[in-house]
């Protein structure tokens, strides 16, 4: 069930007026059931999967904790640990890496003339299991440390583990944050649901309306990317940045929206990121869940910045290129992942050299241009590594870009009869403007976000005419310039593939 | 100082508000964004007639809204009628829309046009092409929100294209870059529904080209099919009628002579026949009153397909008979 699909509007206010409506004792029950249901709406087969994974984790978990009240060696939780990770390492290796590792492996052996048929897998990936494999692993990481015990109630644990709004692509929850919440009452409450109903909106709105429309460009211009000049391809890729950037941030406040309306509150996702000055405060800002797991699940551990410049560069690269294979079975992935940890590697190689060049020039830095020139430089860095995240293979990703190269095409694109050539692109020049009016809105707000200005306060304090404007505006936006409904295909969240 | 009662009435007094105005607001957008056609805007100007200002209803398809014209109706009978017909619109949809009319009007007498019996035109939404379905979609999209319109949604429509039923919203908004949709809708909604005629005749004449195709055609001998829905709608409609004290009349518009002549008219007659008697109701087919009108090719449209849509001309002449034979 997608959340854009009529039967999320028809699911979710189902559920969300039924847990307010169920006494206390039954109301997790019903949270576990309909989360089972959403899950089960793209496949049953898939509960088996998280049922699998939910019992396995809990019941490893227990064990840790029992080890560590009966004072056993710390063997025993080490190799209870060990279970529980390559469970979940397992399942995600077959499910996801299975094909990807066959593949790889017979074109290695091909590279020393040796030719192995690989049986064929033919596995169909689950919906979000990389994220709530990352979740159950997280769990029985902080159990491990003893950050938290184990929880004993199952129906609980379940519930944390596959709670709808984050189940199928986060934001990734850590224990401490959600299983509290889940033991707590959350009565209800008209501001928290008008706030995350806003949320929700708005998520909806950066869905529907930029991304989706984005899509159709990108799309055509990846797919044939052979007909397009590289203008126009550095264009679709510019606007490839802010397709991911809609498409998961707005996935991410639909459910952050969608919990806050129930009572939970759920992880910051998203920061402004495209604000970013540096590639690394880029990645503070980006997919904080998944960034903030890695750093302490495998940067922290690997000895993150503790010992020497050259271990820091390492696992700065290692952790990056995790990252990259966590988001897709491809070496274009990692090659993302490696692309992104660079950046930062040379930006920390080249601090002091970009210092001093800054004194000698006497460039300052205190002032907006200095940090809108950072920030448009931190922006083309990304973008570039976004090419080979959106390419179907590295393959392509690198004829794609010997093509730019060799096909610029300045004068064509430039050509004062035609909008950047859009109208060339399938994506008519009416819903570009409205791309660009939805991409500009978008960009005021992050800033706005970024400054820590506080939007909902400031809207709050308006008259109430002017607040139903802006929400009846919101609606409309969607409701008007959406792109939904039977005539189109509807558009899956990227991230739900992973 | 008001009290927390006073206080939570308010607030939530404010969020009825707030979605009434949005549903209010999203009809406006669906009247501006639909795709402007003669279904919508028949169902619309319906809603505009005044409190009891029709006494005879016309309804049925297409046959019904090329046939009669009510300017004719009321310089003969003095009383105003409507014709609340829709392209392939057969007696399920009919039986509906005489349930919803029935909200708003109470006539006298009504007109059921007897090719919405025929089983061409029953289909469930879904299952046919979209040239096809959209004559089901704007008649469904014509009636206002309610309890029949819900009705009529899941007797005609596949359960997975319900929402949007419920929602027109969802398809049309994609017309807000199609700056002449809106425009004709704001100029009709404005302007052109108080002049809105819900008669429709055909624009042409036959030619004697197609009138030479209809003579050299083959004779089929198939029987006319009247479905077990059909029927069932049909009695439906029968008893509503009763029920609310109206009289029904099943009338039969005329189809070219050269084209009855080239199929087994005498079944679909019987049929026809064998249905009226069943609710004794009054039934006049102007097949057999070919002469009597005075039709000639003249008063058909120009295709050769078995429609047979009549034009102004036709049209006139066959209002004038069915009223006279009416009274």
């Amino acid at each position: 069930m997608l959340f854009n699909s009529t039967g999320f509007l028809i699911f979710f206010p189902i559920v969300a007026a039924g847990y307010f409506w169920i006494p206390r004792r039954y109301k997790n029950l019903w949270l576990l059931g309909a989360s089972y249901y959403f899950y089960a709406s793209w496949n049953p087969a898939y509960l088996l999967l998280i049922l699998g994974t939910t019992v396995v984790s809990w019941v490893i978990a227990i064990l840790m904790d029992r080890d560590d009240r009966r004072k056993k060696k710390d063997t025993w939780k080490r190799w209870h640990l060990a279970v529980g990770v390559l469970w979940n390492l397992g399942v995600l290796l077959f499910f996801k890496y299975a094909v990807f590792i066959a593949d790889s492996l017979v074109k290695g052996l091909q590279l020393f003339g040796l030719s192995v048929k690989m049986p064929a897998f033919d596995v169909l990936l689950p919906v979000g299991i990389s994220f709530y494999t990352f979740q159950a692993m997280g769990y029985l990481l902080d159990v491990y440390r003893k950050k938290i015990s184990a929880e004993r109630n199952f129906l609980q644990y379940a519930l944390f583990l596959s709670f709808f709004p984050q189940l199928v692509a986060g934001p990734i929850e850590r224990s401490g944050n959600l299983m509290h919440q889940l033991k707590e009452e959350h009565p209800f409450d008209l501001e928290r649901v008008k706030s995350g109903l806003l949320l929700m909106g708005w998520g909806f709105f950066q869905k529907l309306v930029i991304a989706d429309r984005i899509a159709i460009l990108v799309t055509e211009v990846y797919d044939h990317y052979t007909i397009y000049s590289g203008m126009q391809i550095g264009l679709a890729t510019i606007l490839f940045a802010f397709q991911i950037y809609c498409d998961f941030g707005g996935y991410s406040d639909i459910a952050v929206g969608a919990a806050r309306v129930m009572g939970f509150t759920l992880t910051k996702n998203f920061n402004s990121p495209y604000h970013a000055v540096s590639v690394s405060e880029f990645w503070r800002n980006w997919h904080i869940s998944l960034t903030s797991w890695f750093r302490d699940y495998i940067y922290i551990p690997l000895g993150g910045n503790r010992r020497g410049r050259w271990r820091k560069y390492r696992n700065i690269l290692l952790t990056f290129s995790l990252s990259g294979l966590w988001h897709g079975a491809g070496w274009n992935y990692i090659v993302w992942g490696l692309l992104n940890g660079l950046y930062q590697v040379a930006g920390d190689l080249t601090g002091r050299f970009r210092a001093s060049l800054q004194k000698r020039l006497h460039i300052r830095t205190d002032c907006g241009s200095y940090r809108l020139l950072q920030r448009g430089i931190t922006f083309g860095f990304v973008d570039f590594a976004w090419l080979f995240f959106r390419a179907d293979s590295l393959g392509t990703a690198l004829q794609m870009l010997w093509h730019s190269v060799t096909n610029i095409g300045l004068f064509t694109f430039f050509n004062p009869n035609s909008l950047l050539c859009i109208n060339t692109i399938i994506l008519p020049e009416k819903d570009f403007v409205v791309m660009l009016a939805g991409l500009f809105v978008l960009m005021l707000a992050d800033g706005r976000r970024r400054k820590k200005a506080d939007i909902k306060g400031t809207l709050a304090a308006q008259n109430v005419w002017f607040r139903w404007l802006v929400y009846y505006g919101l609606i409309f936006a969607i409701l008007i310039f959406g792109f939904y409904g039977p005539e189109y295909d509807a558009s899956t969240f990227i991230y739900f593939q992973f | 100082m008001p009290g927390r009662r006073q206080l939570h009435g308010k607030k939530y007094g404010k969020v009825l508000l707030f979605l009434l105005l949005f549903f209010v607001l999203l009809r406006t957008a669906v009247l501006l964004l639909y795709p402007s056609n003669a279904i919508f805007r028949t169902w619309q100007r319906f809603y505009r007639l005044r409190r009891g200002e029709v006494d005879i209803l016309i309804v049925g398809n297409s046959h019904a809204y090329s046939s009669f014209d009510p300017e004719i109706i009321s310089e003969m009978t003095g009383q105003d009628s409507y014709i609340l017909a829709s392209n392939s619109q057969n007696v399920v949809q009919t039986y509906f829309n005489v349930k919803e009319a029935l909200h708003y009007q109470h006539p006298d007498r009504i007109v059921l046009e007897a090719f919405a019996l025929d089983d061409n035109n029953n289909w469930l939404y879904g299952t046919e092409t979209p040239d096809r379905d959209w004559k089901k979609e704007s008649n469904i999209d014509g009636m206002r929100f309610g309890l029949t319109k819900l009705e009529a949604i899941t007797k005609q429509y596949l359960p997975e294209n319900w929402s949007y039923a419920v929602f027109p919203i969802l398809r049309c908004h994609g017309n807000w870059a199609d700056i002449w949709t809106v425009g004709s809708n704001l100029a009709f909604y404005t302007k052109e529904i108080w002049q809105y005629s819900s008669f429709h005749p055909s624009e042409t004449k036959m030619t004697e080209e197609t009138k030479a195709l209809y003579d050299t055609a083959a004779y089929n001998s198939a029987p006319k099919v009247i479905s077990a829905i059909n029927i069932e709608y049909f009695h439906k409609l029968a008893q509503l009628c009763r029920e609310e004290d109206i009289t029904l009349y099943l009338v039969m518009a005329p189809m070219y002579d050269g084209y009855i002549k080239s199929i087994n008219y005498e079944d679909w007659k019987g049929k026809m026949e064998d249905l009226a008697e069943s609710e004794k109701l009054f039934y006049l087919d102007c097949n057999e009153h070919y002469e009597e009108i005075g039709l000639s090719s003249q008063d058909f449209e120009d295709i050769y397909n078995g429609y047979h849509h009549l034009n102004k001309d036709g049209a006139d002449k066959v209002t004038k008979f069915v009223f006279e034979n009416l009274q």
